[in-house]
Parts: C-alpha cells; structure tokens; sequence
C-alpha cells in the first residue's frame, strides 16, 4: 500500500524558511496563516559545546490521527495513500480537530475559505499530477525529500535507512513524518 | 500559546449540567412520588436552559448552515453529543408536556427516561474533550466533573424552588438532594483538578503550581475554591440550620453577630432558607464558570508548534 509522507534531513536544513515561504505561494496561504513553519530548536549545552538546529514543522500526515477521529462531519480524512485533508464544503468549524491535534499545525480559516479549518495538505493537488510538494522542489537544502514510506526504494526509506530519525512527540496519532538527526541531540519528545 | 477560552461551549456546558441536574432531581421525584408542584416549572427551566445552551454552543460553529453535518461521523465525541442533547431534550419535551397534567404512569416514565438523558448527557459532552493530545483534559475526570458539577448546580436550583414554591412536605427531601449534589459537586471539582496535577507530559502550562501559585491562583482560591466550593456549602449548611429551627435568628450557630466582620455572616444569617440556597446556587455558577475557564487555559497540547 502507498503511505505517501516525507522525511527531513535536519542536519542539512539551512532554516532558510523557504519552504514556509514557498508553501504560502503554492497554497495561497492567507496573511497570518501558515501550513509550514520552521523553528529554531536551541542553541542548547554550555560554551563552547553548543549546538543548534532548525526544526520544520507542519502537519505530521499521522497514520492514527486524531484530527479525523474526532471530527464530527467527516470533513477531515485520510486518503488511501495516507495523506489527511480537509474538505471545506464538508467542514463546519467545529475546531475539534485543532483541539485534537498534538501538534497545533491546524487553524481556522479567517480570512481565505472563512469559518473552515485549514493545514498543509501535503500539496496533494501536485502529487496528485505526479509531482512533489512545494516545499519539497524548493528546499535549497534538499532536506526535504518525499514519497511511499512503504516502498524501501523511495527517497523517504532512503533517508529514514541513512540517518538517526525521530519523530514528534507520539500520544497514539502515529506521526508519519520522520526526522533525520546525526549531528545533534534531539530536544524533542519521541 | 494557551488556548483562548471558548466561550460559547463553555457557557453551553454550564447550562447542559444545570439542565441535567434538574432533570435528574425531578426523575428521582418521580420514582419517590414527590416535587408534583414544582415539577412542571423546573421541567420547563431545564428545558429552556438546555435549549439556549444548545444555542449558544452553536455560535462556536464557523458554519451554523452547516450544523446537522455534526451527525456525519457517529464515532466523533461531537456526533454523540448532538444525539445526547436530541434525546434528552425530546424526553424533557414530552415530560414538560405530560407534567401539566397528570397522566401517573407515562409522566413517571418520561421523567425517568429523562432523568436518564440527565445522567448521560453531561457525561458525553465531557468525554468528547478527552484527546491524548490535551493530557489536562483526557481522563475520564472531565465528563465526571461535567456530571457532578450538573448535579450540584440542578439539585441546587430545583431545592431552591421547592421551598419558593412547592410543596412544605416535599422540603427535607429537596434539602437533602441539594446536599447529596454539592457534595458531588465538590468531589469532582477536586478530582478534576487532582488530574490536572496528574495528567500525563507534565508542563508548567497546565500544572498544579500554575494554579496555586501561578498566573491562575486568583481565579482558582477566589473562582473555585471559595465560590465553587466553600461558599455554597456554607450556604447550605446555614440552609440546613435555618430550615432545622426557622424562627431562630441563630442560623449561624453560635457566631455572635457584633463587629463589622461579622456583619456579612448576620445578613447572611437573615436570609430565608429559600434565599440561601440561591445564593448557594449563584456561587456555585460562579465557581463552574471560572473552572471552565481554568479548564480551557491549562488545556495545551503535548507539543505547540505553529498555533
Ligand atoms: S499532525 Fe495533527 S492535523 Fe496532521 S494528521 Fe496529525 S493530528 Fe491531524
Ligand atoms: S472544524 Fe471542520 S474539519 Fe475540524 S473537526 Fe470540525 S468539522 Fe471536522
């Protein structure tokens, strides 16, 4: 089965936030409202044994996720190949999925499609016509790298084989996104 | 960041577990024969409070054109509940319908089927809170805090108006219910906050320290100890007293009313027992809406990345 999500290499992410930049274009992201952002994890330690790395963030595509299981109206899904989405003309702004993601990655829409939910999508519509996501084509790093985590040929079991991964804090929702971390101590929970 | 108070849901809850109280007061009525007078006002208060609270919980909707899309997933917490507050306000309806008149056997059963809506109505709403994601909300404390908290404030309004307009006889009875729902009340406000300092992936956002001694210790000593849960058992102890000897002007038992500090207590203590339980009720309002405020701002998630 397809499990289309990404994996990002934080040891070569620049924290150019280009993505998030790029993801505001490609999605037409109102003002105020972001699907992607990217942190800044750190500087942690004592000198001169610091470190610091960059940290982005958006949905997590969960293989359980709690956003779908709690939304009344069946608005929020999951595809087949796993990426979850909103159906706007089916949401009612309940926002029970904001309260149930763990990560805070949803927020209502106040300005685009009002009184909705919105998130990153995973650019469904481009690799729906066989390309990447945004963020993914536009990642100066190339940290960023997308596709089947269930086919150990793809970029993404590439990466996850290559690399110590983490993943955000797990309370059952399954996050499907990985994170590539060998130069650093993770900060975050697992 | 923490999140904003929602006031629409939050105001629907209270009024929910008012409703539910009262239903639930009036159900045990029917089984023991009793509250024939008043039952047709508090069915039709319970009722009305169950309606505007369901108004107000839509305003927190960005679609209200689309509020029956909430029955599309009757897995979700939120489908649940709708179909909660349907039933239990269909049995109050018919049982606001049959208790204008008396039809003995299908007003006592509507009345316990309502009752029943009562029961389980406060305990859907709150489970539709518990997500792993919230650690301050996901335990089964939050629907139980729903109900106890609907009990103590439904037992208290519906004893305050069997002794402003029911029977003489049925007083001790309603007396005793108010007191077996404040202590309910109590008891789930303390549990719920016993979890809050439980709750799984501690974070000084939702902790015990924020509470006692943090930037929520004044609406948690001033909002839930003192008006939630001090002050309407004071109420209703004094309730209780000035009901056991009504023409005495001793319902303070003993406290001597001289000096300035001691002149609240004396008013107090000229209240008629009717009064003291709406004051009692009012502190208990008071004190619901405040936990639930406190409810909402402990409520961050395991890990806020964007919002
Ligand atoms: S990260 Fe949040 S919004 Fe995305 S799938 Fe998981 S629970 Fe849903
Ligand atoms: S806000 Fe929309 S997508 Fe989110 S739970 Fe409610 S109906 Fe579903």
């Amino acid at each position: 089965m397809t499990r289309h999500t990404m994996a990002i290499d934080l040891d070569s992410c620049i924290g150019c936030h280009s993505c998030a930049v790029v993801c505001k274009q490609e999605n037409n992201v109102g003002l105020g409202t972001f699907y992607s952002k990217v942190l800044t994890v750190g500087p942690s330690g004592t000198y001169p044994d610091l470190e610091m790395y960059y940290l982005p963030v958006a949905c997590q595509h969960c293989e359980n996720p709690q956003c779908v299981s709690v939304c009344p109206t069946g608005a929020s899904y999951k595809r087949e190949d796993g990426i979850v989405l909103v159906d706007h003309s089916k949401c009612v702004g309940c926002q029970y999925c904001v309260m149930a993601c763990p990560y805070g990655v949803r927020t209502y829409d106040e300005a685009k499609d009002k009184g909705v939910i919105e998130k990153c999508t995973l650019c469904a519509h481009l690799v729906d016509d066989g390309k990447e996501p945004a963020c993914v084509r536009h990642c100066p790093g190339q940290a960023r790298v997308f596709g089947d985590a269930d086919d150990p040929e793809s970029k993404v079991s590439k990466l996850v084989a290559s690399k110590t991964t983490h993943k955000l804090t797990d309370v059952g929702n399954k996050p499907s996104v990985t994170f590539g971390l060998d130069k650093c101590t993770w900060k975050g929970g697992e | 960041m923490i999140m904003a108070v929602q006031w629409p849901l939050l105001i629907f809850s209270v009024l929910l577990g008012a409703s539910s109280g009262v239903l639930v007061f009036l159900g045990i009525g029917e089984v023991k024969g009793a509250f024939r007078k008043v039952r047709f006002p508090l069915a039709l208060i319970a009722l009305i409070l169950l309606a505007v609270g369901g108004c107000a919980s839509a305003l927190h909707l960005g679609h209200i054109d689309r509020a029956l899309y909430i029955l599309g997933n009757p897995a979700s917490g939120l489908s649940k509940e709708l179909f909660a507050v349907g039933f239990t306000g269909l049995m109050a309806l018919i049982y606001v319908i049959l208790s204008r008149k008396d039809y003995p056997g299908p007003t006592k059963v509507f009345g316990i089927l309502a009752a029943i809506g009562g029961v389980v109505l406060p305990l859907v709403a709150g489970a539709s809170y518990m997500m792993p994601a919230r650690p301050a909300w996901d335990s089964f404390a939050l629907p139980l805090m729903y109900l106890g908290t609907g009990l103590g404030m439904g037992f208290m309004l519906a004893a305050a108006m069997v002794f402003a307009k029911g029977d003489k006889a049925d007083e001790p009875f309603a007396l005793k219910l108010a007191s077996i729902g404040i202590v309910c009340s109590a008891a789930v406000m303390l549990v719920y906050i016993a979890w809050i300092a439980m709750a799984p992936h501690p974070d000084p956002s939702r902790s015990l320290a924020l509470l006692a001694a943090g930037n929520l210790a004044l609406p948690f000593w001033l909002g839930v100890v003192l008006f939630g849960i001090g002050a309407p058992i004071a109420l209703l102890v004094l309730a209780r007293r000035s009901f056991a000897a009504p023409d005495d002007d001793v319902a303070m038992g003993g406290v001597d009313a001289g000096g300035a500090a001691a002149a609240a207590p004396a008013a107090i203590a000229k209240l008629t027992t009717a009064q003291m339980l709406w004051a009692s009720l009012g502190c208990l309002i008071v004190g619901n809406v405040v936990l639930r405020i406190i409810m909402y701002l402990v409520a961050t998630s395991v890990e806020q990345l964007i919002y």
